[in-house]
């Protein structure tokens, strides 16, 4: 089975979760015998082909696009996207399904599904609403109508949890049986890194240090300045712990500004942008995770930090709310309150048996429940789900198109 | 010497443009047939002409409007089948047959918030009501889209089904916007060249427009073609230069 996924990041190429995401499943899909491929976006001159893991990874030149805001480039890459995919399609003569990953390539998918008549199912990884808390501005209005619209022409439609199942049917209007839920995974072997302990622990923290770590964008909605609140209170019973913050974004400046005011800035270290290998081992060198999130449709940074049997404080809200069992896996807080943040932080800190056995239950949890293998069996159930509504159905392409596009041969029996 | 082997000669030694010999030789052929070559069909005219135009009579009166309204007639009348997408909220989702010509009336269902984002937004319901048009009702041999917010839609329908594509300009973003050099202006100016770079032919009304092109986005002078509608014959123009598309496009060029 041949699905075409359409998603702009994937790596090396991160900025949210979806790269990550992307790259797992595809390998997974690959191992099962699907044929998974990929058109994304290229920069820094790697555009072309690459065969990697079993998958077929084609990139176009996406450097080089003028656009006055995101938006805009967003939809000049889509429009990239959307041409460079024709060019696959017309070279892959058998795709079965087209699967967009978010807004930023609702374009390019709804162009395609119609051009070729091929089904086409979404993963919507997050939403608009979501990400600022409510749709003001002509900006959140136009990527919110792409979500909305992607999801009308949608075969189905994928989501990572429950709460995003509720919010994208109440928030888009969408039908609910129309909507899956497939979580995310996590590859433990993948996280396995060899390191020097008190050599990699020495460039963020003193010897004596406990790692309270974060990873993840600096926005709002991630509730990062939620978690420099807490420092206080946190090393009031814990003068040890050390603060390191990981990634980047337009509430960085203001996070130290917050940080400073606190008198804290001796106890945080912004590290800024870090690759696989450090990210790896700064989850091994750390004591506590941190998931501070307002709105976080799933979390994968946590199943990250489970896997690498660090203990994880998370806000009870979204999708970490499903994955955290409290006091069981993990510890579950109330969001946006530095007071109970910190108070999950310190009971950590504060009883290394009890954290003990939360990251061996957590390791034990996503080995059961959040393999690759188990995720990518679900979704390949959907497509064949959808295929066969799809060749029993009339809305197929003329047989002059297939000369030229896809004839879209499923083979059930050994796919 | 016959004139035909002469003209060859010509073309062999003088590189002269092979579309212009060409002519010639037809002409010259069909003179000798007592057959106007106004009147000839070429065996590369092509039967289904899909037009995307954002204005279109009766919703828009504008030159582009008039321009695109004019030519589809002018097709119908040489026995092709003219599809027009156009763009009309309160029409969206009809047919209407004016004169031969079908116009499919198409909405926007995205909020955008400049022409630019519309224009790319746009090009999903084109795609949509495209396919129907090559699915259902009979194919299309060439696709001819005109100004630059249709000019995407183009790009990615030619990409797609393989056929040979003609971009119509009235004005270039260097005129509308000159001496403005920021995000949103080099975006439409890209999309402009990306119309000039994967299209067949390039179309405009002027001389002056067509150097400007030339001057900008530097394609072939060649592939640049000026028709005016004020012209005697204009339409006959334009499916001789269907017509050369075709010829070229079924030999493999610009494939």
């Amino acid at each position: 089975m041949k699905v075409l996924h359409l998603s702009w990041e994937f790596p090396p190429y991160k900025v949210g979760g979806i790269g990550t995401v992307l790259e797992d499943l595809t390998k997974s899909q690959a191992a099962m015998g699907m044929e998974p491929i990929i058109v994304t976006c290229g920069f820094e001159g790697n555009v072309g082909y690459e065969h990697r893991n079993g998958v077929h990874i084609y990139r176009f030149d996406a450097d080089y696009i003028p656009a006055e805001d995101f938006h805009s480039w967003a939809l000049q890459m889509g429009m990239l996207m959307q041409n460079k995919a024709c060019e696959v399609m017309n070279e892959h003569k058998d795709i079965n399904i087209i699967h967009a990953h978010d807004w930023l390539v609702a374009t390019a998918a709804i162009g395609l599904k119609h051009i070729y008549r091929i089904p086409m199912i979404s993963t919507l990884h997050a939403l608009e609403s979501g990400r600022y808390g409510g749709i003001e501005g002509d900006r959140q209005e136009l990527i919110h109508s792409l979500e909305k619209k992607l999801a009308y022409e949608s075969w189905r439609i994928i989501c990572n949890s429950e709460f995003m199942k509720k919010s994208i049917s109440y928030s888009l209007s969408i039908p609910w049986d129309k909507i899956d839920v497939i979580s995310n995974g996590v590859d433990t072997n993948k996280m396995k890194i060899d390191l020097d302990y008190n050599q990699e622990k020495s460039k963020y923290a003193l010897p004596h240090e406990k790692i309270v770590f974060y990873v993840g964008r600096m926005v709002w909605e991630k509730g990062v300045d939620i978690l420099v609140g807490s420092i206080p209170a946190v090393l009031k019973q814990n003068p040890d712990a050390k603060f390191v913050f990981a990634g980047t974004g337009y509430m960085t400046d203001r996070l130290k500004k917050i940080a400073h005011d606190l008198g804290v800035s001796d106890k945080v270290a912004f590290v800024g942008f870090v690759d696989d290998d450090i990210l790896k081992k700064l989850f091994r060198v750390s004591s506590v995770f941190a998931i501070p999130s307002r709105y976080e449709p799933f979390g994968i940074t946590a199943l990250e930090a489970m896997a690498c049997n660090v203990p994880v404080v998370v806000s009870d809200t979204g999708g970490l709310a499903e994955t955290v069992n409290h006091d069981v896996d993990g510890i579950k807080v109330w969001p946006e309150s530095s007071e109970s943040l910190a108070w999950g932080i310190n009971k950590i800190l504060s009883d290394n048996n009890h954290a003990q056995r939360l990251s061996e239950n957590a390791y034990k949890k996503i080995n059961a429940d959040y393999n690759w293998t188990g995720i990518s069996q679900r979704l390949k159930s959907i497509y064949m789900l959808v295929h066969e509504q799809y060749t029993s159905c009339d809305w197929k392409p003329s047989p002059a198109i297939s000369d030229v596009g896809t004839t879209a041969k499923f083979v059930k029996s050994n796919t | 010497m016959p004139v035909c082997t002469i003209l060859l000669l010509i073309r062999c030694v003088l590189y002269m443009n092979e579309n212009e010999i060409n002519k010639l030789l037809l002409n010259k052929i069909l003179r000798q047939l007592k057959v106007n070559p106004d009147d000839y069909d070429s065996p590369n005219k092509p039967k289904n002409i899909l037009m995307v135009s954002a204005e279109y009579l009766p919703k828009n009166i504008t030159p582009q409007a008039l321009h695109c309204k004019s030519l589809a007639d002018g097709l119908v009348d040489k026995n092709m089948n003219v599809d027009v997408i156009s763009y009309d909220p309160w029409k969206a989702g009809q047919t209407v047959e004016m004169g031969g010509v079908k116009v499919h009336y198409i909405d926007n269902p995205i909020k955008s918030y400049s022409p630019l984002t519309w224009a790319l937004t746009l090009s999903m319901e084109i795609n949509r009501k495209a396919a129907d048009i090559y699915h259902k009702e009979g194919g299309i041999d060439l696709i001819h889209a005109h100004q630059w917010e249709m000019f995407p839609a183009g790009v990615s329908l030619q990409a797609a089904i393989k056929k040979p594509l003609i971009v119509n300009f009235y004005s270039l973003q260097h005129h509308r916007a000159p001496g403005v050099i920021n995000g949103y202006t080099d975006s439409v100016k890209q999309i402009e060249w990306r119309g000039t770079k994967d299209s067949q032919k390039v179309m405009v009304n002027e001389d002056w427009l067509k150097n400007e092109i030339i001057n900008y986005y530097s394609p072939a002078p060649q592939k640049v073609d000026v028709v005016n509608s004020q012209q005697k014959q204009w339409t006959q123009k334009i499916v001789r230069d269907y017509s050369w598309v075709m010829k070229n496009w079924n030999r493999g060029c610009g494939q």
